[in-house]
């Protein structure tokens, strides 16, 4: 009885410690019967689609583009989630449960996602597995994941990447082709980041994820109303974003979006505007002060001057 | 104190002044060691600031989250210990307040010494001090900045008159009885006491002008110390964001200036023997002051924290919990406690009031606002409303580099310099306005 009191304080220690041993050593710390959790959502193509555009918005800026093994260079490092040997050590409920927890420079997204969509991305990271059983009952229902369709086209540089727009409906439209047999192909399965171009980094326009489709097209609208220039004229620009199996490819297209109105916000005399255009009270104050007190000063000045002269 | 004295007793007394005022001014064994010393920390300084200037700023422990440390809390120290020129010879001055009168001299030049070597201490926080007149060129009015800069040269100007302008019978003085000093010495007090004759129309004029500066640097010595705190309070930083930082501030600097009169006071009183100007009296008199002084911080203490902490606002209450029980809490409470509320206590026993044990509390408190500066700054800076992410190790908390010590030493010694400089050349004690009290005006100015 005694020493059952023991080992239960002691796991009962070990519980309450186990979230600090957790923040030091960067352990994850997953427990049995969260593992073991089945994933609630079907796999399906759509939970699919919808589990690749949460990743691509919410994890890639971390952990990379998938099957690149290219995440930031943080400590400890932002696995790339599609390699086998993670697919394989993690069950669905352990990838499920780290993403909803979060450790450390790992954000916890409990409160950012919905359940749908993190068991979502759990279905597209197991897309990626080679390993990956689907349970009987959805089996039947199983999408066409291993059809190898990719494997249909397999067109070659040189690469054309078009970018047309259809300003009426602020509509902008990629084609992605290679070349086959000396023949424009229509690339398919392939992802191009169309946005609007600014200063620093460009405001992407596209579905997060998005690819070609058979035509080696991509369809995405733009925001027309967005303030752009005195005149409105913005670029949009287009590039295929896997470099490394294409090379650098982009396309580019000037579009209108809406005016700015031309504002005098830098004429305004404010507080927070430049130099020259302090506010009027701001000078007058600071100029008046500055001169009472050294007019005081100069006439002390003159004051001991005049001392020295009756000094003679 | 209108009490007439003899001839003979005047001019006894006249003689004691000229004698007990160039003591002080004589080389002794003392100085040179003590500049020798100076010197020293000067080599260290300049090879530290060497290294800066080589370097950049990355050799201090300054990083992206705390970006001001121990130099702008240095800043800070240097203006308050500078205001009290503007408390006692102005304000007690003007008051009317008879006792004061020996010691404005050693306030003035505490107030000089640390006022001049305060923009120094701003420059030294520069990674690239080139760039220092694009502050002129390019400095924009709306910026407090600018403001302090504005204010800081003239405080720097009315202080140093407010020095020269009372020496000038006492230079006259002293051009007359001191013997055997060098000619440049000589020179510098022809030039400085401006052919004074003693007059009453050079007393008039002189009269007259040093009421109208100690008029003046009253609210110039104020707004010195506030556009200080407005650097910090004209941001929304927690700690920082409050509308009561100007007198806080002033408040703070009345404190760490008497404290530091009362030092200098005592050390020019034993090493002197001036204990006739530097009298028991003085020190109950300025024992009573810091008490004064100390209970105004402490009541703006109060409200700049216990208002905050009633509400605890989310961003202002992690900055109050590092303070209260975080990792400053060991600093922020000694500095409330031994720097504060212990001293008000035993000041308020005349036995703490006597010289030796004021002196003793007087570097208790005036440590004590040193580091206070440092509180003021650098927990703020560890509390940004973005969260401190992805960043090295280093950046999480702040503590002062060996360069940045030596750095800050350095300004100190400049200004101990100048100090013993001051006190070397000029007569620390303000012989005609104490004639003058006396009523024997007249031997005083006695042309031999
Ligand atoms: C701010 C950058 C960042 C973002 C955004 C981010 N992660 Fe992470 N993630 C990390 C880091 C860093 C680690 C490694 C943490 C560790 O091992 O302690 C990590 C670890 C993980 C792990 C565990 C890896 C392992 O080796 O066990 C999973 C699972 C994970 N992240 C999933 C996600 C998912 C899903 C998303 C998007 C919904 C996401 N992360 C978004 C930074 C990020």
């Amino acid at each position: 009885m005694k020493k059952n009191n023991i080992i239960t304080n002691f796991s009962v220690l070990l519980i309450l410690l186990m979230p600090l041993m957790g923040w030091t050593q960067s352990e994850w710390m997953v427990s049995d019967t969260k593992q073991k959790e089945k994933n609630p959502v079907a796999f399906s193509d759509a939970s699919v689609k919808d589990g690749k555009v949460q990743f691509m918005a919410n994890c890639k800026s971390c952990h990379g583009d998938p099957g690149k093994d290219n995440g930031l260079p943080l400590v400890p490092k932002p696995t790339d989630l599609t390699l086998q040997a993670f697919l394989d050590l993690n069950t669905d409920g352990s990838i499920y449960h780290k993403m909803t927890d979060g450790q450390i420079t790992m954000p916890s997204y409990k409160a950012i996602l919905s359940d749908q969509q993190r068991w979502s991305i759990v279905n597209f990271l197991r897309s990626m597995d080679k390993n990956h059983k689907v349970a009987e009952s959805v089996a039947a229902s199983k999408p066409q994941k291993e059809a190898p369709k990719e494997e249909v086209a397999i067109a070659e540089a040189p690469y054309y990447l078009s970018l047309s727009v259809d300003a009426a409906k602020n509509e902008a439209t990629t084609v992605f082709q290679g070349t086959l047999n000396g023949e424009k192909t229509a690339i398919e399965g392939a992802e191009i980041f169309i946005g609007i171009k600014r200063y620093f980094n460009n405001l992407p326009v596209m579905d997060a994820g998005a690819t070609t489709n058979s035509q080696g097209i991509i369809k995405t609208s733009y925001p027309g109303d967005l303030l752009s220039g005195e005149d409105g004229k913005a670029e949009l620009i287009a590039y295929v974003i896997d470099t490394e199996t294409y090379g650098e490819i982009t396309a580019h297209q000037e579009i209108t979006l809406s005016p700015a109105h031309p504002n005098h916000f830098k004429d305004t005399r404010a507080l927070w505007a430049d130099r020259s255009h302090f506010p009027w009270w701001l000078m007058i104050t600071y100029l008046s002060i500055v001169l009472i007190v050294w007019s005081v000063m100069a006439k002390v000045v003159i004051n001991m001057l005049k001392i020295k002269s009756l000094g003679k | 104190m209108s009490e007439s004295l003899s001839k003979e007793e005047a001019k006894i007394l006249v003689d004691k002044y000229a004698e007990d005022a160039i003591r002080p001014m004589k080389n002794h064994k003392g100085f040179i060691l003590w500049m020798g010393f100076l010197g020293l920390v000067l080599v260290i300084f300049a090879y530290a600031y060497f290294l800066q200037l080589r370097d950049g700023l990355s050799v201090t422990a300054m990083r992206d989250y705390v970006s001001w440390g121990l130099y702008i809390a240095n800043f800070v120290f240097f203006v308050a210990a500078s205001l009290v020129g503007m408390l006692i010879s102005a304000v007690l001055g003007l008051l009317n307040q008879k006792w004061v009168k020996p010691i404005t001299r050693v306030s003035e030049i505490i107030a000089l010494g640390f006022v001049l070597i305060a923009g120094l201490v701003i420059i030294t926080d520069m990674g690239r001090p080139d760039r220092f007149l694009n502050l002129f060129l390019h400095g924009r009015l709306q910026s407090p900045i600018v403001w302090d800069v504005t204010v800081i040269i003239t405080y720097t100007a009315i202080s140093t008159l407010l020095f020269l302008l009372p020496l000038i019978p006492d230079l006259a003085f002293i051009k007359r009885r001191m013997k055997d000093m060098p000619k440049w010495q000589y020179h510098i007090y022809n030039v400085l006491s401006l052919g004074w004759m003693g007059t009453a129309e050079q007393y008039k004029l002189l009269h007259k002008s040093i009421r109208m500066l100690s008029i003046i640097i009253v609210p110039v010595a104020l707004s010195i110390h506030t556009v200080t705190s407005w650097l910090f309070a004209s941001t929304l930083r927690s700690g920082w964001d409050t509308t009561i930082f100007g007198p806080y501030f002033v408040a703070g600097a009345f404190v760490a200036g008497a404290a530091a009169v009362i030092i200098l006071m005592f050390i020019l009183r034993s090493n002197y023997k001036l204990e006739d100007y530097f009298t028991d009296h003085h020190f109950d008199m300025m024992g009573r002051l810091l008490v004064l002084v100390s209970l105004l911080y402490a009541y703006f203490n109060i409200n700049e924290f216990l208002v905050p902490a009633y509400k605890m606002r989310s961003g202002e209450a992690v900055h109050l919990y590092t303070l209260f029980q975080g990792a400053y809490a060991g600093l922020f409470w000694s500095v409330q406690i031994i720097g504060m509320g212990l001293p008000i206590i035993f000041m308020m026993f005349k036995e703490w009031r006597k010289p030796a044990n004021l002196t003793f509390i007087a570097i208790i408190v005036l440590i004590a606002a040193f580091i206070k500066r440092i509180i003021i700054v650098v927990p703020t800076l560890l509390h940004p409303y973005l969260p401190i992410q992805n960043v090295p190790e280093k950046f999480h908390q702040y503590f002062p580099t060996w360069i940045e010590m030596a750095v800050t030493a350095g300004a100190f010694a400049m200004a101990l310099i100048i100090i013993t400089i001051l006190l070397k050349v000029f007569p620390v004690i303000p012989m005609w306005e104490l004639a003058e009290e006396k009523g024997i005006t007249e031997e005083f100015e006695k042309q031999e």
